[in-house]
């Protein structure tokens, strides 16, 4: 996948996401759907600003996905995926011998996981982008 | 990995970035290379010393006592 379909994959999931505040916010649901809209002006406009710098890289003939980016995402990734599994194995051990029952809502639990992945990863990538 | 990679680039008066432009890859990949945190692979060794003219033992050469890999 090149660099411009990429970026036109991101809008395209922008405006999804977009067209679903829209719905919420008229069928009532106001704070999910004016939050949902905020997070989609500012994801928004952190993606034109990064696409403008890297389209701004290719025309000056660099690479901004090169092999480093590439080994720092692998390392993100491994040490992510180790350290999620890691602290669910001992959530779902301490909370199976003294948690209490709840009923949790599967989207929300889905949510914080898919949160929880993505910011370890995030503090990952930043680790090792600022090590290589 | 120890590399020669700053000296020759000021020796032929170019910048980083134009030597990241040069090698296809970004101008931070040649600042980490040139401070030593990242070893680049086989094929942007191969492309970095044919830029210069030299083989890539000229180029890069293994620190004393050797890395894990």
């Amino acid at each position: 996948m090149t660099t411009k379909q990429m970026a036109l994959l991101k809008y395209l999931i922008l405006a999804f996401t977009g067209v679903i505040a829209i719905w919420q916010i008229l069928s009532g649901n106001y704070p999910f759907g004016t939050g949902l809209l905020a997070g989609i002006i500012i994801a928004g406009t952190g993606l034109g600003i990064r696409s403008r710098q890297i389209n701004k890289m290719v025309d000056r003939g660099m690479n901004p996905y090169d092999e480093r980016v590439w080994t720092i995402a692998g390392k993100a990734s491994y040490a992510s995926i180790r350290v999620f599994a890691i602290i669910s194995a001992i959530i779902v051990l301490t909370g199976s011998i003294w948690g209490p029952e709840t009923l949790v809502n599967p989207y929300n639990l889905l949510g914080i996981c898919l949160a929880l992945l993505m910011l370890l990863y995030v503090v990952f990538y930043y680790y090792y982008n600022h090590r290589m | 990995m120890e590399n020669r990679l700053k000296e020759l680039r000021e020796n032929l008066s170019m910048t980083q970035e134009e030597l990241a432009a040069r090698a296809g890859v970004s101008r931070q990949t040649i600042i980490s290379l040139e401070k030593g945190k990242y070893n680049p692979s086989i094929t942007l060794a191969y492309k970095l010393s044919q830029i210069f003219g030299l083989s890539i033992e000229e180029l890069f050469m293994l620190k004393e006592g050797g890395e894990n890999i």
